[in-house]
């Protein structure tokens, strides 16, 4: 329809030119008078019909751009709504179950804990995937040893281990995605003990090098976090989020393999 | 004298939670469930936790007339909120749901709290500290897990007696999971690979009996 409306426009805005050229051209030839009355009627109707199309097209931007906003607005509203809805269910779920750890034993509780923990990445991927560009970023010097060590309490079945330190110029929650993603597939896919840290600034750049001591990678290193359907165990979407936030804070990823075959993810993110 | 905690919180079985999980680690709580309630309210507190979005408004609103340090929390925490209580001195944005435990780290990391005393043991370069779980080797920081954590826990509570590996079975791992004696020893060996404990300065094996914490904390 977009393109219809220009071809026609475009067309007639160039018809329109020609022909008050040649007209104008025309004026002290020796042409009728009639002529050129005939001429000032063609190039005055094609003005109109020019001009109303421009009106046309214009109102028509302005409407269907007013209305993209109103269902960008109702859509962010939704989710909003939504996420804080079901958040707030899970995190009335995760203490009552907290609290029935400490009558039944935490051993008892531990695989409940585990579950709402999944429960809460997929959802959090699944709305960081539905809203995606449309989210803002607010960058903050970050220290990533101790943002790391906060992680722990929601891993406490892993060791962490982090080997030196770095301020890392990103988005908090960014940050929380990509962390928690690598160690969800560490824990569930990789059935690691210990994951690893080591950090190291190369210029404006403070390299991450994550690790863990779980199954050794048999997939293509290639695919990995290439597209949301990677069929390496897991879906791929927590890599795929992984690479998508890394993308956003100007940083890199890599992965490489251990002599071992285990998987080592290098990322890269802006420091000062 | 207790750390007195200001609670703003809408949701009646959240808010009566978290007070119950801080009341019981000897906080002394205040729970207001709106912005109304708090005005009411004795506002000169320890540390305030508020929750970000309330029925009659927002608790960024209290903000101002609060002088004690704050932790906001939400289930919303986009950058336009964070931003915004950064702008307004939110020490920090814990986004729900969470742990109690991350709670409490954050509350006592910001009061630098005296209720739960120091659990700190230093030995040449090796240190550990059963608050935050961690040992710190040079400068290379390590988190137990949460196996490695109540080993150690019930290894110093229980310092300078000799702790039977049945006791230790039975805090730890918990008697459904029937973990046997080697199970134990192993785990002991991983603990002094981390403390670099090779001639046992840190946990001693008594032979026929079990094992003893050797050192007295900070």
């Amino acid at each position: 329809m977009i393109s219809i409306w220009l071809t026609f426009v475009l067309s007639l805005a160039g018809w329109w030119l020609y022909f008050g050229i040649r007209t104008l051209s025309m004026v002290g030839a020796s042409v009728a008078h009639t002529e050129l009355v005939r001429h000032q009627r063609m190039i005055f109707f094609e003005g109109i019909v020019l001009m109303a199309f421009l009106l046309g097209g214009g109102i028509a931007l302005f409407y269907f751009s007013y209305r993209t906003y109103k269902e960008k607005s109702a859509k962010e509203k939704f989710f909003a709504s939504f996420a804080h809805d079901l958040k707030t269910a899970m995190f009335r779920l995760q203490l009552q179950i907290e609290k029935l750890g400490k009558s039944l034993g935490e051993d008892k509780v531990e695989p409940v804990l585990v579950q709402t923990r999944k429960l809460h990445l997929h959802l959090e991927n699944s709305l960081d995937y539905a809203l995606g560009d449309e989210k803002n970023l607010y960058i903050e010097k970050i220290e990533i040893q101790d943002f790391f060590g906060d992680l722990h309490h929601q891993w406490p079945e892993l060791r962490f281990k982090v080997k030196g330190k770095g301020l890392a110029l990103a988005d908090r929650k960014a940050l929380n995605s990509i962390f928690k993603n690598l160690l969800h597939n560490s824990f569930v896919h990789g059935h690691a003990k210990e994951v690893a840290l080591e950090l190291s600034v190369k210029g404006r750049m403070l390299n991450i090098l994550y690790k863990d001591d779980g199954q050794v990678f048999e997939g293509n290193l290639a695919r990995l976090s290439s597209n949301v359907a990677s069929s390496y165990q897991g879906s791929g979407f927590g890599l795929f989020l992984v690479r998508y936030w890394l993308d956003r804070l100007h940083g890199e990823l890599d992965f490489t393999q251990s002599e071992e075959g285990r998987l080592h993810v290098n990322m890269q993110l802006p420091t000062i | 004298m207790s750390i007195k905690i200001l609670l703003l919180e809408d949701d009646h079985e959240l808010g009566s939670l978290i007070k119950e999980e801080l009341e019981g680690r000897g906080y002394e709580m205040q729970w207001a469930r709106d912005l109304q309630q708090i005005s009411t309210l004795n506002r000169s507190v320890d540390l305030a936790i508020l929750d970000l979005f309330l029925p009659d408004g927002k608790g960024f609103e209290v903000v101002p007339d609060l002088s004690c340090p704050i932790i906001m929390m939400s289930a919303l925490s986009d950058a336009q909120n964070r931003l915004r209580g950064a702008e307004l001195g939110v020490v920090d944005f814990i986004p729900k749901p969470f742990l109690i435990d991350e709670l409490v780290i954050k509350l006592e990391r910001i009061l630098n709290s005296k209720i739960q005393k120091s659990r700190l043991w230093i030995g040449g370069a090796v240190e550990l500290d059963l608050n935050k779980k961690t040992i710190t080797v040079d400068g290379e920081v390590q988190w137990l897990n949460k196996r490695d954590a109540r080993l150690l826990e019930i290894l110093t509570q229980r310092y300078p007696s000799v702790v039977s590996r049945d006791e230790i079975i039975d805090f730890v791992y918990g008697k459904e999971q029937n973990p046997s004696h080697r199970t134990v020893d192993n785990a002991v060996v991983g603990i002094r690979q981390m403390l670099r404990d090779e001639d046992n300065q840190w946990i001693r094996s008594v032979r026929g009996q079990g094992y003893q914490w050797m050192k007295e904390g900070e």
